[in-house]
C-alpha cells in the first residue's frame, strides 16, 4: 500500500475510531509496512469483531518485534486457529527459534549436536484438501499420488508399488504450490517442514552436504513428516549448466539424500515445488526421486470465486458483486493476481472515499476497472512451457500441460 | 570477496536476477566503489527488462572503473539489447582495447559485424577469438553464420560438424547447422537440426524461426522465395535497392520492347505476369504459408504469436480474393476483377507490414496497406457503379500506388530495428 494512502487512512481512523473495516485496512497496511508494533495498537478494537484473528496476529507481530518469540508464536497459533487463510510463510520463518528441534537446520550450525526429543505439540494448525476450493481434478491426483500411497502402503505393496520419494509440484508462479503442500500435510497429519529458498541459498554458502544431510536427518527422525522444499530448482540445478563447485557438490548430495529417502524412509514425504521444472537436474526426475510430477494450473472457476471472496473479506465491500462474474472474466488470473485484483478495486474505492470524504463500499464496477488494468501473470509461463510440451516432451514430462494448453486454447 | 557478492554470482549463474540483484546492491553497500558490481547489477536489470535503468548502472560502472574491461561489456551488451549497435560497437571496441585477448568481447564484435552483414571482417575477427580459443561456443556460431553470409555454406557446414563433435549437446549449433542447411536447399537436415537445437533448448528463438521455415519448404512454391529471401537478407540495404532498381529498368525496357515489335510482344507478357506472380509470392509467401501451416498442429504450435497474427490477415485478405478470382471468372464481372486485384495488393501489404519490425516501422507501413485498401475498395465501389467520370479508375490507380510506396517503405524499414 501507497505510504502516503495509509498515513490517510490513519488519519481517517482517528475521525471514525469505530469503523471497522477501516480498521481492518490500517492494521493490514501496517503490517504490510513492518509497522507491528503501531499495527498492535489500532487492534485491540477488533477484538471484539469478526476480525480477531487479525487482532491476534498483529499481537504476535509486536511480540516478535519486541524479541518474545514464544509469546508470539503462541499468538500466531491463536491466529491461524481462528483463521487458517492468515498463514504467512514468510512470518513463520522468523518465528523459527535457534533451538527449535522441528526448525530446519540452517547455515553455521554444529552439525553434530545431538537432537532432543521434539516437544512442541504441532504449532501450526492444520488446513486439509476441504480448504482447497475448486481445483477437483489436481485434489484427486493428489489424493492418487500422494495421500493413498502413505495412508494405505500395504495396498500399494500388495500391487507391487513403490511408495516413497518424491514429488515434483510445478506450474506458474502464484497458483498455490505451498498452500496445497501443506494442505497435503494436514490430510496426511504430518509435520511440515518448509525448506525455504533463503535457506537453500544459505547452504550455498556453507557447508554443504553436511547441512542437507543434517536437514534430512531431521525430518526422518520426526516421520511421520511432509519435507517441503520451495523452488527445489535452486538446490537442484541442472548440473550440466552450473559452473559453481558450491552448487553442482550441493546437487549430488541432495541426489543422495532423495535415494535414502526411496531406500528406508516409509514415512517421509518430500514435496518440491518449481516454477521452472525444465531447470531440474533430471538425475532428480528418475525413479525413487522426485518420480511423480503434479502439474498446479491457474486456480479454475471454482477456485477464483472462492479466492476472491477470501480476499474481500473483512474489507468494506458492497453485497451486490458478482463474484461468479468476476471469476469468469479473470480466467487463467493466479491466486497472487486475484489478490492483487481485490486491493486494486479496494484501492479505487478508497481513493474516491478520500477524495469525496464519504466512505462507500468497493462496488462492482470498481472490480471492473481494476480487472481491465490487471493482465493475467501465467500468461508468460504458459508460453514458455509451450515451447517445452512443442519440443522438449519426448517423455511424456509435460503432458499434463499440453493438455491444460489444449484446453484454454494455447496450442 | 565478500559473502553477499559470492551468493550473488551463484544467483547471477542461475539466472534469478531479482535476488542476484539484491545481493550485487548490498555487496555495493559493503564497497561502493566495485565497477565490476555495478556492472553486474546492470546485467541483472537488463534481464528484467528495465533497460533504462541497466543503461544507467552500466555507465556508472564505466565511470567507477574506467580501467577495466568488464563494466565496458555490460554497457555494450545493454546498448546491443536497446538496438544501440553503434554505440555497442563502440563500446566493445574499447573494452577490447583494453583486453585485446578475450575471446569473449571479440566474438560479441563479430555478432556486431554480422549483425551489419559486413561478413568478411566478421569472419576474420571470429578467427581471432578461436585463434585465442578454440572451444569458444560465440566464436565458433559467428564463424559459421559469417561462412553462410559470404555464400561458403559448405564450408560452414564442414566447420559446424566438428564443432558438433567436440560439443555434441550445443543447441546453438545444431541451430547453425540448420540455417546452413537451409539455405543449401537441404530440407531433411535442416528439419532435424532444429528439432534437436529445440529439444536442448526448447526457448531458442533463433531456432524455432529455422524450423518454421524448414516446414514451409513442404509447399512446393515456397523453396524459390526462401532461397530469394535467404539471398537477399545477406545482401545490404544499398544492394537490395539496386535490385529493386534494376527490376524496374528491366521492366521499363521489356515494355519498350513490346511496343516496337508484334512479335516479342506476347513473350513480354508472359514474362510480365510471372514477374508478376513472382513479386506477389515474393511478399505473401511469407503469411501465406503461416496461414497453411495452421492446419497442422505441430506447424501451428511452431508459429510464433506474430506469424499467427500475420497469418489471420492474410487470410482475411486471400479468401476474398479467391472468391473474387473465382467470380470474375464465372461471371465476366470487371468489377470483381478490379476486386481481385485490391485484395492481392492488400495480401502482398501484410507480408511488407508484418516483414517489419513491430512499433513505429510496421505502423507506417501498416497504414499504408490499410490506406491502399479502403481506396481500391472505394474504386470497386465506383466501378461497379459504372461511374462515367472515371472517378472509380483514378482512385484504383492511387491504391496501387499507396500499395506500392508501403512496399517499398517495408524494403526501406524492414532491417531497421527501433532503439529500445
Amino acid at each position: 500500500m501507497n505510504p502516503n494512502v495509509l498515513e490517510a487512512l490513519i488519519q481517517a481512523l482517528a475521525i471514525s475510531p469505530d469503523n471497522v473495516v477501516l480498521r481492518v485496512q490500517v492494521v493490514e497496511g501496517l503490517l504490510r509496512a513492518g509497522r507491528a508494533r503501531e499495527a498492535a495498537e489500532q487492534a485491540p478494537p477488533l477484538m471484539e469483531s469478526t476480525h480477531q484473528a487479525l487482532a491476534v496476529l498483529a499481537r504476535a507481530h509486536a511480540a516478535l518485534e519486541a524479541g518474545d518469540r514464544a509469546q508470539a508464536r503462541e499468538l500466531y497459533a491463536q491466529a491461524i486457529r481462528l483463521e487458517p487463510a492468515r498463514v504467512d510463510e514468510g512470518f513463520e520463518a522468523r518465528l523459527e527459534p535457534d533451538d527449535d528441534p522441528w526448525r530446519v537446520p540452517t547455515i553455521g550450525e554444529d552439525p553434530d549436536a545431538p537432537q532432543s526429543v521434539p516437544v512442541h505439540p504441532d504449532r501450526r494448525d492444520r488446513i486439509t484438501l476441504a480448504d482447497v476450493g475448486g481445483m477437483e481434478p489436481l485434489k484427486e491426483q493428489i489424493r492418487l499420488k500422494i495421500l493413498y500411497p502413505f495412508q494405505q502402503p500395504h495396498v500399494y505393496a500388495a500391487y507391487g508399488k513403490k511408495i516413497g520419494g518424491g514429488i515434483l509440484m510445478y506450474g506458474p508462479p502464484g497458483c498455490g504450490k505451498t498452500y496445497l503442500a501443506r494442505a497435503t500435510a494436514g490430510e496426511l497429519g504430518a509435520r511440515f517442514y518448509v525448506v525455504t529458498l533463503e535457506e537453500v541459498l544459505n547452504m550455498w554458502m556453507g557447508q554443504t552436504e553436511k547441512q542437507l544431510h543434517r536437514l534430512f536427518e531431521t525430518a526422518r527422525g520426526n516421520a511421520p513428516a511432509v519435507l517441503f522444499i520451495d523452488e527445489v530448482d535452486a538446490l537442484g540445478a541442472k548440473r550440466s549448466e552450473i559452473q559453481s563447485t558450491h552448487i553442482r557438490i550441493m546437487v549430488s548430495q541432495f541426489l543422495v539424500e532423495m535415494d535414502g529417502i526411496a531406500a528406508n524412509n516409509e514415512k517421509l514425504l518430500v514435496l518440491g515445488a518449481t516454477n521452472v521444472p525444465w531447470n531440474v537436474d533430471p538425475a532428480l526426475r528418475r525413479p525413487g526421486r522426485f518420480d511423480r510430477v503434479l502439474f498446479v494450473p491457474p486456480p479454475d472457476l471454482t477456485a477464483r470465486e472462492e479466492i476472491l471472496k477470501l480476499h474481500a473479506r473483512g474489507r468494506k465491500i458492497a453485497d451486490n458483486i458478482p463474484w461468479r462474474k468476476i471469476a469468469e472474466n479473470t480466467e487463467l488470473f493466479s491466486g497472487a493476481d486475484l489478490s492483487a485484483l481485490v486491493e486494486l478495486a479496494t484501492e479505487g474505492a478508497l481513493a474516491e472515499a478520500l477524495r469525496s470524504g464519504r466512505m462507500h463500499d468497493v462496488t462492482p464496477q470498481d472490480f471492473t476497472t481494476a480487472a481491465k488494468t490487471l493482465k493475467p501473470s501465467t500468461v508468460e509461463w504458459l508460453r514458455r512451457a509451450k515451447n517445452y510440451v512443442t519440443y522438449s516432451n519426448a517423455d511424456g514430462s509435460y503432458d499434463d500441460v499440453a493438455q491444460y494448453l489444449s484446453q484454454i486454447k494455447m496450442r | 570477496m565478500s559473502q553477499h557478492y559470492e551468493k550473488a554470482m551463484l544467483l547471477f549463474e542461475q539466472e534469478r536476477w531479482e535476488l542476484a540483484l539484491e545481493n550485487f546492491h548490498a555487496a555495493l553497500e559493503e564497497d561502493p566503489t566495485d565497477g565490476v558490481a555495478m556492472a553486474y547489477t546492470a546485467l541483472c536489470l537488463m534481464r528484467m527488462e528495465r533497460l533504462a535503468e541497466a543503461t544507467e548502472a552500466a555507465q556508472a560502472a564505466v565511470t567507477t572503473s574506467p580501467d577495466k574491461a568488464w563494466p565496458l561489456y555490460a554497457l555494450a551488451c545493454v546498448y546491443d539489447e536497446r538496438n544501440r549497435f553503434q554505440e555497442a560497437e563502440k563500446t566493445i571496441g574499447q573494452a577490447i582495447e583494453l583486453e585485446p585477448e578475450n575471446p569473449g568481447y571479440l566474438a560479441f564484435l563479430a555478432g556486431l559485424r554480422a549483425h551489419r552483414k559486413e561478413w568478411k571482417q566478421a569472419l576474420e575477427i571470429a578467427n581471432r577469438a578461436l585463434e585465442l580459443n578454440p572451444n569458444h561456443v560465440g566464436a565458433a556460431h559467428y564463424r559459421a553464420y559469417a561462412l553462410v553470409g559470404l555464400g561458403r555454406a559448405a564450408q560452414a557446414r564442414e566447420f559446424l560438424s566438428s564443432a558438433l563433435g567436440r560439443d555434441p549437446e550445443n543447441p546453438l549449433y545444431h541451430a547453425n547447422l540448420g540455417w546452413t542447411a537451409l539455405e543449401q536447399g537441404d530440407r531433411e537436415t535442416a528439419m532435424a537440426a532444429f528439432q534437436e537445437a529445440l529439444r536442448l533448448e526448447p526457448e531458442l528463438e533463433w531456432a524455432r524461426e529455422g524450423l518454421v521455415e524448414a516446414l514451409k519448404l513442404q509447399y512446393p512454391f515456397y523453396g524459390l522465395m526462401l532461397r530469394w529471401m535467404l539471398k537477399l537478407k545477406k545482401y545490404g540495404k544499398t544492394q537490395q535497392l539496386a535490385i529493386i532498381y534494376g527490376e524496374y529498368l528491366i521492366t521499363r525496357w521489356l515494355m519498350r520492347l513490346a511496343r516496337r515489335s508484334k512479335r516479342l510482344r506476347l513473350l513480354v507478357n508472359i514474362i510480365f505476369l510471372l514477374n508478376f506472380l513472382f513479386t506477389v509470392l515474393s511478399w505473401a509467401a511469407e503469411p501465406l504459408t503461416s496461414l497453411l501451416l495452421r492446419f497442422n498442429p505441430y506447424g501451428r504450435a511452431s508459429l510464433s504469436e506474430d506469424q499467427l497474427r500475420a497469418s489471420t490477415y492474410a487470410g482475411g485478405a486471400a479468401c476474398p480474393a479467391l472468391l473474387c478470382g473465382a467470380g470474375f471468372l464465372m461471371f465476366k464481372s470487371v468489377p470483381m476483377l478490379v476486386a481481385f486485384f485490391v485484395f492481392v495488393m492488400a495480401l502482398m501489404n501484410v507480408g511488407a507490414a508484418f516483414q517489419c519490425h513491430p512499433g513505429r516501422p510496421r505502423q507506417v507501413v501498416g497504414a499504408a496497406g490499410w490506406a491502399a485498401l479502403l481506396v481500391g475498395l472505394f474504386a470497386v465501389y465506383k466501378i461497379a457503379l459504372w461511374n462515367p467520370d472515371w472517378t472509380g479508375w483514378g482512385a484504383l490507380t492511387l491504391s496501387l500506388n499507396i500499395s506500392f510506396l508501403g512496399r517499398m517503405l517495408s524494403n526501406v524499414l524492414s532491417g531497421y530495428q527501433p532503439p529500445k
